[in-house]
């Protein structure tokens, strides 16, 4: 089987930052072929999740990988958030976007073959959430493909989800994001930098 | 048992059906509504608004079409249950007493035929129903002791940071009203769609009507009013409308008709309605159905002010500031206006993610800069020639086209000029970088639009008569922006709803019964 190595020089000429790559180990990211061709093949090029209308809740070991990218992110992010605690949260909401239509069901477990596919055939979770966060490949309708279904439809929304409902904000020292739940309205202090 | 038939389920049709229920009468009211049903509070649209920018109304939109140059429509009002309140900004100033002598005192457009104080009570009461935080002693325009439901918002310190440049241009500031239950908002920023209804919608309203009244109350949607059906020319008998769901005509008949589709909405149907008896459509004998056309142009000018060691940001969601110094009778003959003003951090945290970009980079980036915005509403004059009439075709609700005749006031261009320079000195004052400050000036759309029903002491003038009955008729009534003879420098959901509370102690005083 004849791989497709990426060292660290190529990462970082692909845009991922030094930050990043300090957090991951000196081994190159390799991806084979056959990983390429299985991440870049054709789902769909419709807005809405494919299969919709097909309902169901994650399984724990399916919901164990897609939270893979949460530690990913917290980590390399140093965001500190109490992630065991926040499990919980995504968890539930996780189950809003599959139990009824327009259900994210299949698109997550899509993601996941691609997580598990990543993580056999890399060195490790962060070298394959590295790869498929920001490598970059050159082909048409790269949105339309497996990984950039997940890229749009899973990650995106799962690091959006997870910067206030993780409180993951406040280690910017930010008191306050858009989708947490703040506080009283009437209790400015509560939610925001001094109430003047 | 008197029936009555609510064309429309925005805030007017809302704020009347509950303000008629709750009375002793023996109401059996049933709301026509265009658009589909719509769940208020939803926690899955509430996630979907969340983590991928879900623009939740896009279904309930104008259809794409050639919008007329100086008035769009598309995207500021919603056909829906509840309407536009689905998506508005809440903001709820009272207009002031020299907003309604306009024509007196400029000689532009129409003076009402009511007056302010006609008003303040009805004032008073929808700013309880529709759950309003405000300033309850700032007496500009006076409340005449009436207490807003909920206390002010506190000024933000970025607030503070546009109040010092305020006082620096001798320029008057207060507190925002807006229409946000204080007790309910966990302050998620996510107002667009709030989880919890804290932000008034006339959506949620009319829930807990159909919750309270289920036996007197009925809602069909999906079900646009393309008729009003009239026995001889004073009464009429009820309206025709569509089934999208069946894709058949219907009818019903009712005591009383109200029209409460908005500005645009509500002369069109006027206008199709012609019969025999109104060959131009019902109340238009005198040609003011669809005329005097007029909006809100919204201007806005941001900079950038280096620094922003405290990190500060915006509310989520909404204003706390607002500033009316040009909202007053002596900027009334150039167009007033009102404005309120932001700061933002540059906090899009998961888009640095997703672009890369390493902590210590997003950590300088917060602190190295904010952007203060500044934003206002500035009050139109109508040209003679502004106009809503039908268009040839029928929109996707069931509904005849629109066609839009409008022109810019000369006085408006020159004060709006007047007005964004004001803005550049405010932001410059407030420390932003002058080569950087950048502004916008938008014409009005259909959110504020308003006149085209007008209201006026004599049918030559207007378009229905100051309890808002259709001149000529006994039991016909347009409740909604449409009637405004004028709209000042405010928002017009507030007064659209004082209007329907007044209307409905009309109603429920026997208004309606003359003829009958």
């Amino acid at each position: 089987m004849s791989k497709l190595s990426i060292d660290r020089r190529q990462l970082l000429k692909l845009g991922l930052s030094s930050g990043v790559l300090a957090s991951l180990p000196f081994a190159c990211i390799s991806l084979t072929q056959d990983d390429s061709a299985e991440l870049l093949q054709f789902i769909s090029d419709s807005d809405l999740p494919v299969d919709e209308t097909r309902t169901g809740v994650l399984s724990q070991d399916e919901f164990d990988a897609l939270s893979t990218l949460c530690r990913y992110v917290n980590q390399a992010w140093e965001l500190d958030a109490d992630m065991p605690l926040y499990f919980g949260r995504l968890r539930a909401d996780l189950q809003f976007k599959t139990d009824e239509a327009p259900s994210y069901l299949t698109e997550y477990e899509n993601a996941v073959e691609l997580v598990n596919l990543l993580v056999s055939s890399t060195s490790g979770v962060e070298q394959a959430w590295a790869s498929l966060l920001f490598s970059e490949f050159d082909v048409e309708n790269f949105s339309s493909t497996k990984l950039g279904r997940a890229r749009r439809f899973v990650f995106a929304e799962l690091i959006t989800h997870q910067i206030p409902m993780s409180g993951a904000f406040k280690s910017f020292g930010l008191w306050n994001y858009s989708g947490y739940f703040g506080g009283a309205f009437t209790a400015p202090e509560s939610y925001r930098k001094g109430a003047a | 048992m008197k029936s009555i038939i609510i064309v429309g389920s925005g805030v007017a049709g809302v704020t009347l059906a509950r303000q008629l229920l709750k009375t002793e009468n023996d109401y059996q009211i049933t709301i026509l509504e265009a658009g589909p049903d719509f769940k208020p509070g939803d926690y899955r649209l509430w996630l979907d608004q969340v983590m991928a920018d879900v623009d939740l109304y896009r279904e309930f939109v104008d259809d794409p079409r050639a919008e007329n140059e100086h008035f769009g429509l598309r995207g500021s009002r919603l056909f829906v249950k509840g309407g536009t309140t689905n998506h508005w900004g809440g903001l709820t100033p009272r207009l002031k007493p020299e907003d309604f002598e306009l024509k007196s005192r400029t000689g532009f457009g129409a003076d009402w035929p009511i007056n302010y104080d006609d008003m303040a009570p009805y004032y008073a009461e929808a700013e309880i129903l529709l759950g309003i935080t405000g300033d309850s002693e700032n007496d500009d325009p006076p409340r005449y002791g009436a207490k807003y439901p909920f206390p002010p918002t506190a000024f933000t310190l970025g607030d503070v940071l546009i109040i010092e440049a305020l006082k620096s241009h001798d320029i008057s500031y207060g507190h925002m009203s807006i229409a946000r239950d204080g007790n309910r908002c966990i302050t998620t920023g996510t107002c667009n769609y709030c989880p919890v209804n804290a932000r008034y919608t006339a959506l949620y309203d009319l829930a807990q009507l159909q919750d309270e009244y289920d036996d007197k109350l009925t809602l069909k949607t999906e079900s646009p009013v393309t008729t009003i059906l009239m026995d001889g020319k004073k009464r009429t008998r009820g309206v025709s409308f569509l089934n999208l769901k069946t894709g058949t005509p219907d009818s019903m008949e009712a005591d009383v008709v109200i029209v409460c589709g908005g500005t645009i909405e509500s002369a069109k149907l006027l206008l199709s309605s012609a019969n025999k008896d109104w060959t131009d459509g019902i109340g238009n004998d005198s040609g003011h159905v669809g005329r005097h056309l007029i909006g809100h142009p919204v201007m806005d000018a941001s900079g950038v002010r280096p620094g922003n060691p405290d990190k500060l940001d915006g509310e989520l969601g909404f204003s706390s500031l607002i500033s009316r110094h040009f909202d007053s009778p002596e900027y009334q003959h150039k167009g007033k206006m009102w404005f309120s003003g932001g700061v933002g951090a540059n906090s899009s945290l998961e888009r640095q993610i997703l672009s890369n970009v390493s902590r210590a980079d997003m950590d300088a980036s917060l602190i190295s800069e904010m952007r203060i915005s500044l934003g206002g509403e500035m009050e139109q004059f109508e040209s003679p020639e502004n106009r809503v009439s039908l268009g040839r075709g029928t929109t996707r609700h069931g509904l005849p086209t629109t066609e839009i005749e409008v022109g810019v006031h000369e006085i408006n261009i020159k004060t709006r000029q007047e007005h964004m320079q004001t803005f550049v000195e405010i932001l410059k004052t407030a420390g932003c970088k002058e080569d950087g400050i950048e502004g916008n000036v938008r014409d009005p759309d259909g959110a504020h639009a308003s006149s085209t029903c007008r209201m006026s002491s004599s049918d030559g003038d207007g378009v229905v008569n100051p309890d808002l009955q259709v001149h000529g008729t006994d039991n016909l009534y347009v409740c909604s922006n449409a009637v405004f003879p004028s709209i000042g420098a405010a928002n017009p959901t507030l007064t659209v709803s004082a209007l329907a509370a007044r209307l409905a102690e009309h109603i429920g005083a026997g208004g309606a019964d003359e003829g009958a």
